[in-house]
């Protein structure tokens, strides 16, 4: 690994004029378990660190009951994982906790850094001059795209790799960024960029733009939720297809409303508003919920190697719904 | 490894015993050894080991052993047969196996313990030839994309299923001094097979190429 | 010979004994330990030339205090091992995958190769040599030796970090819990099986 300037800040302010002033030389750098291997490998090559760890504040939750829970960006995933409140009412949030990675990462990885991690895409990861890095092409649209994007996708056919950013996209969690002109505050759906936007970042984040916090609203009382991760491998993978599901239950009889949110299928974490709607009154039968699966994710374009993610999804997104029932 | 230790351990016994019969003065047929101790094997005229090196004035006795040949006219086969038990989830295509059942001819069995962890090893290794393991490369380029261990997956501890060791034949002595055959890689050789045939029970696809991957499983149901 | 009535469980020795090779190679981490110890690291400081970028930090590891400079992209396992000598910590994928490099960060389990040794200023740190008192083997690694949780070895001294982070924030975990705690240690060999039953016996031992 090349040798850098590790730079301490003590305020968010402090770390964010840093970043204007050093500009693309500079990287913001929370756990950095994901960091770490991009710089190990060379794929990133930034000469300044802007360590956020020494920042107070930042990594704590808590919770109100009016306003709902606030997570600080530099929280680690264990904590949330072990969150007693976040275990009994936002289900979704713990269970997506629990999957990331392994303990060890866990106990390293913050919720600002897993929203902010790089893709996975191994022609991004490996020595390829892919669109991603700045090249012209993406190697995966006529390679091996097994794990690639099956909607959303161009010119670039990343999956984002979050599986926090699901759970609280399927939650419409709110993401409250700082920058030198003041803090803002916008849906996390907002958060995220397509290839076709933007080819060589994954957020909206201009320089000097730090996540903060995130608010999560308080759930209802019939608010049901589950996050399930569809890997290979019994634990340290990514999804291969994720689903998030937020629904309020009335009777387990039917669906007042929902939301879904899916990893593992976009360029950023996917949800798809017309099966929303769809949502809203579904009765909690198997015949009535395939059939509102039927439309789900239409515009897909698969690749060579992962049209399996359609059926995948779809049945993952039934069974999810019919386990809150 | 385990006859060219044997067959060392014989010449340094050797060794000692003709060391032995300088010292107590008899013949070295007559003398008996028996738990660090020679004797005549009526106990009246007895000698330690360490007694017998202090007297041989070395600082260490050095033997080199080596496997017997294989004899001639005798086949020598590891015989095994594995029976996998797999759970295949047909809306997701994942293969759980719940159980393996391994029953080999290995031989004597000299130590249960660490058999039982080859035993593991193998089959894990197999079960993860069948479902896991998988070098991707590119083809325009033939740079291999899964140089990692996150996109390489070997398995962890959340992947092994039950396994069941059944240890069958008896001690050979025709194939080594210790009758042994030994196990680390014969364990790894029928579970692929077991486990592809266990789908092939369970939902009637023939599934052709390694690893199984649930994308496979999937692509074959829906014929994608 | 051993006095009986000192010792109850296996000694370092009775575990070179038993596992029977590796006895050099054993002895020499014991004295680079003692080394590292006796020698100031301000000592070995001035031997060394540093960049511009190098800081100092304070780090506690398996209870004894140091201070150090480091570069900045010096990773913690790269300290543990290079400038302390803790060799027991392995560096196997060094990207965060495998978990030989696994060390308890104030009691968490975190891979010391995916992390800077500049975040580690100010943290107390256990490595694997940390859980010997003299030559008394702690009850993990007794019950590693006991159970077989090991066909090569390599990923032992990780796989018993885990456990023994497991165990101190979970004294009497369950089987899920145990195969959760554990999921962050690849196996190459997949002694899986005997990995868990040292686990599980451990608990059983240090519950006692």
């Amino acid at each position: 690994m090349k040798n850098f300037q590790y730079i301490n800040p003590t305020s968010i302010k402090e770390a964010s004029n840093l970043m204007i002033s050093f500009g693309e030389s500079a990287l913001l750098y929370a756990g950095g378990t994901d960091a770490l291997s991009l710089l190990k490998n060379d794929i990133y090559t930034h000469s300044k660190i802007i360590n956020l760890k020494k920042i107070g504040g930042l990594n704590s939750i808590t919770h109100n009951k009016t306003s709902g829970i606030r997570i600080g960006s530099l929280t680690t995933i264990s904590e949330i994982a072990k969150d007693e409140t976040i275990k009994s009412e936002y289900k979704i949030l713990h269970e997506a906790a629990n999957e990331i990675a392994s303990p060890q990462l866990r106990n390293i990885g913050t919720l600002g850094g897993n929203l902010c991690q790089s893709p996975r895409c191994w022609y991004y990861r490996e020595d390829f001059d892919c669109i991603r890095k700045g090249g012209g092409e993406c190697y995966a649209y006529e390679g091996r795209n097994k794990f690639h994007c099956v909607v959303g996708g161009g010119p670039c056919y990343i999956v984002h790799p979050s599986d926090m950013a699901v759970a609280l996209l399927a939650l419409d969690a709110k993401v409250i960024i700082f920058s030198e002109v003041g803090e803002r505050t916008i849906p996390i759906n907002e958060l995220y960029v397509l290839p076709s936007e933007n080819s060589s970042q994954e957020t909206i984040l201009k320089p000097g733009e730090i996540i903060k916090e995130i608010l999560v609203a308080p759930p209802g009382q019939n608010t049901r939720s589950s996050y399930i991760k569809f890997k290979e491998r019994g634990a340290w993978d990514f999804a291969s297809v994720s689903v998030g599901l937020v629904l309020e239950i009335v009777a387990a009889k039917s669906i007042i409303e929902g939301k879904a949110a899916f990893g593992g299928v976009a360029p950023r974490p996917w949800t798809d508003d017309k099966f929303n709607k769809k949502l809203s009154g579904l009765a909690l039968n198997e015949t009535s919920v395939s059939e509102a699966l039927n439309s789900l994710l239409n515009d897909s374009e698969t690749l060579s190697e992962n049209a399996y993610k359609l059926p995948l999804v779809k049945n993952l997104t039934k069974r999810s719904i019919l386990n809150l029932a | 490894m385990t006859p060219a230790v044997y067959d060392a351990a014989l010449q340094i016994r050797k060794k000692l015993l003709s060391a032995a019969s300088a010292i107590l003065e008899l013949l070295e047929k007559d003398l008996v050894y028996s738990e660090g101790t020679i004797s005549d094997g009526t106990n009246t005229k007895k000698i330690t080991i360490q007694e017998v090196i202090d007297k041989m004035n070395v600082r260490e006795i050095v033997a080199a052993g080596a496997r017997n040949e294989n004899p001639k006219g005798y086949m020598i086969n590891s015989f095994g047969a594995q029976f996998a038990e797999v759970e295949v989830d047909t809306e997701t295509g994942r293969v759980t196996v719940l159980k393996i059942v391994a029953a080999h001819d290995i031989g004597r069995v000299i130590n249960r313990k660490l058999l039982e962890n080859q035993f593991h090893g193998g089959i894990m290794q197999g079960l993860s030839y069948a479902l896991l393991e998988e070098r991707i490369m590119d083809e325009y380029t033939g740079k291999v994309l899964t140089t990692n261990l996150h996109s390489y997956k070997m398995p962890t501890v959340m992947d092994y299923p039950e396994i069941e060791v059944i240890t069958v034949g008896e001690s050979d002595n025709m194939i080594s001094a210790v009758g042994a055959k030994g196990i680390g890689e014969p364990a790894i050789i029928p579970t692929a097979g077991a486990i592809a045939n266990a789908i092939f029970n369970a939902t009637g696809l023939r599934m052709k190429s390694l690893p199984i991957t649930p994308d496979k499983i999937l692509n074959e149901i829906y014929k994608l | 010979m051993e006095d009986k009535n000192k010792k109850k469980g296996l000694s370092r020795r009775d575990f070179l004994k038993r596992t029977g090779t590796g006895v050099a190679g054993s002895y020499i981490i014991l004295s680079d330990i003692n080394e590292a110890k006796s020698t100031s690291s301000s000592e070995k400081e001035t031997l060394k030339t540093f960049s511009s970028y190098a800081q100092n930090i304070s780090i506690t590891v398996n209870g004894q205090d140091y201070s150090f400079m480091v570069e900045p992209n010096t990773t913690l396992a790269e300290l543990l091992r290079d400038e302390l000598k803790l060799t027991g910590t392995k560096v196997v994928c060094n990207h965060g995958e495998c978990g030989g490099c696994t060390v308890l960060m104030n009691t968490k389990a975190v891979y010391s190769c995916q992390m800077l040794a500049m975040d580690a200023d100010g943290k107390d740190i256990i490595t694997i040599e940390g859980l010997l008192k003299g030559e008394e083997l702690h009850p993990l690694q007794e019950a590693f030796v006991e159970q077989d949780g090991m066909q090569c070895g390599f990923c032992t001294p990780g796989q018993i970090m885990s456990a023994y982070a497991l165990l101190l924030n979970n004294p009497q975990p369950n089987k899920q819990e145990i195969l959760k705690g554990m999921s962050g240690n690849i196996c190459r060999c997949s002694a899986y099986p005997n990995i868990v039953k040292s686990v599980e016996e451990a608990a059983r031992k240090m519950n006692k």
